[in-house]
């Protein structure tokens, strides 16, 4: 079954940080959308990522693992992929898998772009 | 006339006699010029208005010649009926004029007359020599080519023969006579053969150039007869010269044969029409009837090449599949794979397929074939290709092949677009009837791995020190990542493991049972779920899980001292079910196997030992069960989890009876038919008689 999902890219910080505005289901179906468009992005130079999942309805396994195919590939570019605003579910998944222990996550997406005016890339 | 492109306008045709007649006109004019000023003109001007009007005449001649040889290589049937109508009075004129002698005038209007007779003669004859060279043309390659070549070389060496019989040995050589006539009755019959264009004419344009090609060929014999004789003509040099050595008479000849010969392929035509529209019927019908009977894809491609070489008299057929941008040669006829693949018709026309009928009448003058022709001349100089589209989807092409230079007419385009349908439909359905097929195959093969999966699952587990264990899982799709499974450890701890991987489908299933080969090796070797679960993450950082993949897992072991150790690597956390009926959720912190290195893992996953006193049962479960509802309702939850628990447990009850009252209560939540991602669920139970 397929589900609804978008995602809008967006620029903040003159172009230094990129923002994806994640809308829908993120799962097994979506993911491979999601999992091109940051392929596209990190070929293009965008490494500062910050994913606003204020909209974002579900996310399964499959969506998860689209951030971890990536991370490492980010960070080591000098980039990183932040997330932010998740609902209170998915919040609860995230946290559950040890999520935090990897990503840095924020509660607001000002906060998320902060970090990268703050201290660059590191984590 | 069915719709036909062609070049060779009536305004063409017609061109030769128009330059004859011009040529004619000034001749008539500068003779006449000659003859009324001879005493007066001085010698120098009269020499060079006779020069003048012989090469005029030559040029006009050698003009009309040109046209003719332009005009055989035309690659479509010519406009003949428009020519037929132009021709046919003046010739029927003629015959008048000449037929009877009354009508005769003297001086200078009969030798307008005369040459008016002439011009239409050799306009005549320009056009029979059109058909000629065309005829020829398309058996240059052919056995019949030179068979027609040497009747032109014996016809040449009859005309200095005629001479001597007529000028040294009157009344000796009739045997020639004899001979000739044999030669244009041959002539006859092999050009009638190449006449296929003729099929492209209504029966009424046939008839008429039937009736201008009769008249034509009575036009020769009169002239032939009549001007020798005729000595009031006031000849051009050239036309004295045509008379004087008898190349009127290999005129004639050319005329009759040719003329004949039309007529012929006219009358025959007519026939074969009627017989090649009830064959295409018959063999239309009969691929239908194949079809039918549900033949393999191998032996519709045969008969579609067999039908299409009979359809088109074609000496080979070459069948091609079109499918994802690549061509494929599926079945030939009358000639080998190799052979059709040395056409090279995919680069010829640059890797597209023609949308439109394509004829090629010969294959060393087209653009895009002349570099292979030498190649394959042997057995392809011409060749016709046809789509099989339906709508905007090209399935493929038919081509057929001849071994001779234009074989194929725009009949035969018509034939083997009427055959195209039935072909295009029938590789359709065959396409239809094999994805069908093989979606059914693929559907075996995905059940036939669930049957596989289930069987990593244990069917049946044993008191697992003391606790009775029952587990239970269900894929999402035919096969999925979820995985259960108990094990005793290397200090005797008995170990149940529930775990999940990240994704879903044979991906996913691949993991799971990599997962179940991992764990096996290694708990033997293992002194506790602790050591277990690293172990297990060490394996899988190893380079076992590609960047994008975990797996979350919770191992709970039961120590044979009767301690409860949980482990949980990002999985939701397992419930257990006190001895005073509360239920409780069990959280450890940790994270997902194979998100980080095996140290920090070691350091975020922490070990939980529960009190054993305090726990009568344990239940774990994968994600997939937290998520029922999904997407179109709330999803149950922990806490749904939690209550539905709360409401079915009782301390008597079996793992087994818990677990079938647990899935009778979401069956009758949500319904059993559809889940939404893989689930699992394993009960422990403390034996009753320990409570």
């Amino acid at each position: 079954m397929q589900n609804e999902f978008s995602a809008q890219v967006k620029t903040a910080h003159d172009g230094r940080v990129t923002v994806v505005e994640l809308d829908g289901y993120l799962d097994a179906y979506t993911a491979p959308e999601f999992d091109t468009l940051l392929e596209q992005l990190f070929t293009s130079g965008q490494v500062r990522v910050v994913v606003d999942c204020g909209s974002l309805e579900y996310i399964s396994s499959a969506g998860l693992g689209v951030f971890m195919g990536h991370i490492e590939q980010f960070r080591s570019s000098g980039g990183d992929i932040v997330l932010c605003a998740l609902s209170p579910r998915i919040s609860a998944i995230v946290e559950m898998l040890g999520f935090p222990h990897i990503f840095r996550i924020f509660p607001e997406r000002s906060v998320a772009l902060a970090v990268f005016d703050r201290q660059g890339t590191t984590h | 006339m069915t719709s036909i492109r062609t070049p060779l306008s009536s305004t063409a045709l017609i061109s030769p006699l128009i330059a004859l007649a011009a040529g004619e006109l000034l001749h008539v004019a500068l003779s006449s010029v000659r003859v009324t000023f001879s005493g007066v003109l001085p010698v120098w001007l009269s020499f060079t208005i006779g020069v003048l009007d012989s090469s005029v005449v030559a040029a006009l001649v050698l003009l009309v010649a040109w046209l003719v040889v332009q005009f055989s290589r035309s690659k479509d049937a010519p406009d003949v009926e428009q020519f037929a109508r132009w021709l046919r009075w003046c010739t029927v004129a003629c015959i008048a004029v000449l037929a009877f002698p009354s009508f005769r005038v003297d001086g200078i209007a009969w030798v307008i007359v005369e040459n008016v007779v002439v011009g239409v003669l050799i306009a005549g004859s320009a056009w029979a020599a059109f058909v000629l060279l065309r005829v020829v043309r398309s058996y240059r390659t052919a056995r019949t080519a030179v068979v027609l070549r040497s009747l032109g070389l014996v016809m040449l060496a009859t005309i200095p023969l005629r001479l001597l019989e007529e000028y040294v040995a009157p009344g000796s050589l009739e045997v020639v006579y004899v001979f000739q006539g044999m030669v244009v009755c041959v002539l006859v019959v092999l050009l009638a053969r190449r006449r296929r264009w003729l099929n492209d004419y209504t029966r009424a344009h046939r008839w008429g150039i039937v009736w201008w090609c009769c008249c034509v060929a009575i036009l020769s014999i009169i002239v032939a007869t009549q001007l020798f004789d005729s000595s009031s003509m006031q000849s051009s040099t050239l036309r004295q010269w045509l008379i004087g050595t008898e190349l009127l008479v290999g005129y004639v000849y050319l005329a009759l044969a040719t003329y004949t010969s039309v007529a012929l392929a006219t009358v025959v035509s007519s026939g074969s029409s009627a017989a090649r529209k009830t064959f295409e019927f018959d063999a239309i019908t009969f691929f239908n009837r194949v079809v039918s009977e549900h033949a393999q894809p191998q032996q519709l491609y045969d008969t579609t090449v067999s039908l299409a070489v009979a359809l088109t008299d074609a000496t080979s057929a070459v069948l091609i599949l079109h499918e994802s941008e690549q061509w494929e040669i599926v079945a030939t006829a009358g000639l080998d794979i190799q052979r059709a693949a040395a056409l090279e018709l995919h680069a010829a026309w640059g890797g597209t397929m023609p949308d439109e009928p394509v004829v090629v009448p010969y294959l060393q003058e087209d653009e895009h074939f002349y570099r292979i022709a030498r190649s394959v001349e042997s057995y392809a100089q011409s060749l016709m290709f046809i789509p099989l589209r339906e709508g905007s989807v090209c399935y493929g092409g038919l081509v057929v092949v001849s071994n001779v230079p234009f074989a194929f007419e725009q009949s035969d385009v018509s034939s083997l677009a009427a055959f195209a349908p039935a072909v295009t439909i029938a590789l359709a359905n065959q396409k239809l009837l094999y994805t069908a097929i093989e979606r059914e195959r693929l559907h075996r093969e995905l059940m036939l791995g669930k049957e596989i999966q289930q069987k990593l699952l244990p069917t049946a587990i044993p008191p697992l020190n003391g606790w009775d264990v029952a587990g239970w899982s269900e894929p999402a799709m035919e096969v999925g990542g979820d995985y259960f499974d108990y094990f005793v450890l290397g200090d005797g701890t008995a170990c149940v493991v529930v775990a999940d991987v990240s994704g879903k489908g044979i991906s996913a299933a691949f993991y799971m049972a990599k997962l179940k080969g991992i764990c096996l090796a290694l708990a033997p070797l293992c002194r506790s779920v602790q050591d277990f679960v690293l172990r297990i993450h060490r394996v899988l950082d190893g380079g076992v899980l590609e960047p994008r993949v975990y797996i979350t897992l919770v191992a709970v072991g039961i120590a044979p001292a009767g301690s409860i150790h949980v482990m949980r690597a990002g999985h939701p956390p397992p419930l257990g079910v006190t001895t005073d009926g509360q239920v409780q959720v069990i959280a450890p912190s940790g994270i997902a196997l194979g998100m980080v290195e095996t140290e920090r893992f070691a350091m975020l996953t922490q070990l939980q030992i529960l009190e054993y006193q305090q726990l009568s049962t344990l239940i774990l479960f994968s994600d997939g069960l937290l998520e029922i509802g999904l997407p179109h309702a709330n999803e149950l939850g922990l806490e749904g989890i939690q209550r539905i628990v709360q409401r079915v447990h009782a301390n008597n009850c079996t793992a087994e009876q818990l677990m079938h009252n647990i899935r009778a209560n979401l069956d009758a939540m949500y319904g059993a038919t559809s889940y939404h991602d893989d689930m699992t669920m394993v009960i422990m139970k403390r034996p009753t008689t320990q409570d």
